[in-house]
């Protein structure tokens, strides 16, 4: 099964059992009923603040361990140049 | 010849430019960091405290805990949704422009 299959398919198992317990179908037994019932309907928002939170932190780190390194720096600004070069002899509009 | 080879960048610019990285990846670090136990505390854990514990005086009234997400969630899918559009008009104006260029 691709990957996309499986995530897709584990989601909408929690979501069809979140939404259950939402709607109150029913009931998480051993949770106390009037915390649960405060918490639970923000169980989508706290994911989705957490998907941003570790998106931003992914971001960071790779900004903060990334290795400068000059000599590729100038070889790459050169191959794109020459890149340009070609598909603008090719007819291509390049900025 | 169409083309400029583009001057090396001095090896004095590129250490400081990777100072600016650090500076921004470690400032985006803490930024995510402190969004996520605030908001964790704020939404899963404050419901917990009794309501005349003191914590609550940390955080804004709960309902906020879900308008702020969805108003940022909002704000987020408009800015992509305009700048897709944005993009969308110019490619349009160009095409339109360079149409009339070639039939004039």
């Amino acid at each position: 099964m691709a990957r996309a299959h499986r995530v897709a398919l584990i989601s909408t198992f929690f979501t069809a059992l979140w939404a259950l317990v939402f709607f109150k179908v029913f009931l998480v037994p051993g949770l106390d009923e009037a915390a649960v019932s405060q918490i639970w309907p923000l169980i989508p928002w706290w994911l989705l603040v957490t998907f941003g939170s570790y998106s931003l932190w992914s971001l960071g780190w790779g900004l903060f361990t990334f290795r400068d390194c000059p000599e590729a720096y100038e070889e790459l600004m050169h191959e794109i140049s020459q890149a340009k070069d070609d598909l603008r002899t090719k007819g291509i509009t390049v900025d | 010849m169409v083309g400029l080879f583009v001057d090396p960048v001095p090896p004095i610019l590129t250490v400081v430019q990777g100072a600016g990285d650090k500076l921004l990846g470690g400032t985006m670090l803490v930024t995510a960091a402190v969004v996520f136990t605030y908001y964790t505390t704020w939404a899963m854990l404050l419901p917990f405290f009794d309501s005349s514990s003191e914590i609550h005086n940390f955080f804004p009234p709960r309902e906020w805990a879900v308008r702020l997400p969805a108003i940022i969630l909002l704000v987020g899918v408009s800015a992509i949704g305009a700048f897709v559009f944005n993009t969308i008009i110019k490619e349009k104006r160009k095409k339109q422009r360079q149409a009339r260029l070639r039939t004039a």
